[in-house]
């Protein structure tokens, strides 16, 4: 019984960040959410890499399907946006920046 | 901390947020659903009891599985006893709570039987209309097996449907709204 149980916390916090995603498509769903489409693709290909508190690199996030047919110019403002709205942080030094998922 | 209590800790919190939510949408069925379906029938006639806890029975399966049906079960008797403390269920009502548990097992299940073999569904990105569905057929399950072992008639039996499906769509309607306050109230980050 006690190997059902949820391992830890990070699993949690997992299944939280999938319920925000479900939480925010409502949103675009019923026309109240904040974000693009392109911005929301670029949400959930994140959301999908950072998996917790993991850092995605700016290079993952370019390869990912959900962003592959993206123009450079609108990843780079779809990227920008999320940071302003705080979505998306960035970690580490400019050259050499991570991104990790915020609430 | 040990690796151990640390578990423990983190089972322990989980547990008990569950079983919070559970009471409080309870609680909210006795203070606000019942009252509101006594207002419907009376002028209209007709009305149902929006059943949140439908609602957070589905999420909590869905977010966590077996485990979470495991929560379920706890938060559920744990609600009978503090909510009832005073008139006790009857063992009936009891036995209903752990049907109600497995016909949303069922709905799961039975949902991402027929989605595999439609071949519709990504299970990449979760839907709030696949919870919607799920919820649906869970609570024409449960609707139907109250009406077989009770009698009840079809009025009380479709209130029944209806209100756990309605329970289930508040419950997300709620959650989305606190979701985004919670999100327009976080600090700003400087582009």
């Amino acid at each position: 019984m006690i190997t059902y149980l949820v391992d830890d916390m990070n699993f949690a916090l997992k299944r939280l960040a999938d319920l925000r995603n479900l939480l925010m498509r409502m949103e675009q769903d019923f026309g109240i959410g904040d974000l693009s489409y392109m911005e929301t693709m670029l949400l959930y290909a994140a959301a999908q890499m950072a998996e917790g508190d993991k850092e995605v690199s700016l290079t993952e996030l370019q390869g990912h399907p959900m962003t592959a047919g993206m123009s450079r110019s609108t990843f780079f403002r779809a990227l920008r946006h999320l940071i302003e709205l705080g979505y998306i942080k960035k970690t580490g030094p400019e050259k050499r920046a991570g991104y990790v998922i915020t609430l | 901390m040990s690796a151990r209590r640390t578990w423990l800790y983190d089972q322990t919190s989980i547990l008990a947020i569950i079983v919070l939510c559970y009471l409080l949408s309870f609680a909210m069925v006795i203070w606000v659903s019942i009252p509101f379906n006594d207002i419907m029938v009376e002028r209209l006639g007709f009305g149902w009891v929006i059943c949140l806890p439908h609602g957070v029975s589905i999420l909590v399966f869905w977010m966590f599985r077996w485990p979470g049906a495991a929560y379920l079960v706890v938060a559920k008797y744990v609600t009978s006893g503090v909510l009832f403390i005073e008139s006790a269920p009857g063992p009936l009502a009891l036995i209903f709570q752990l049907e109600s548990l497995l016909a949303i097992i069922c709905a799961f299940y039975l949902f991402s039987g027929l989605s595999s073999l439609l071949h519709t569904k990504s299970t990449t990105l979760p839907s709030w209309r696949d919870l919607m569905i799920v919820a649906s057929i869970a609570a024409a399950f449960h609707a139907g097996v109250y009406k077989l072992v009770t009698g009840a008639p079809w009025g009380t039996t479709s209130a029944i449907f209806l209100g756990n499906v309605a329970g289930m769509f508040l419950m997300l309607i709620i959650l989305m709204i606190a979701f985004r306050a919670l999100r327009r109230s976080a600090p700003k980050n400087p582009s």
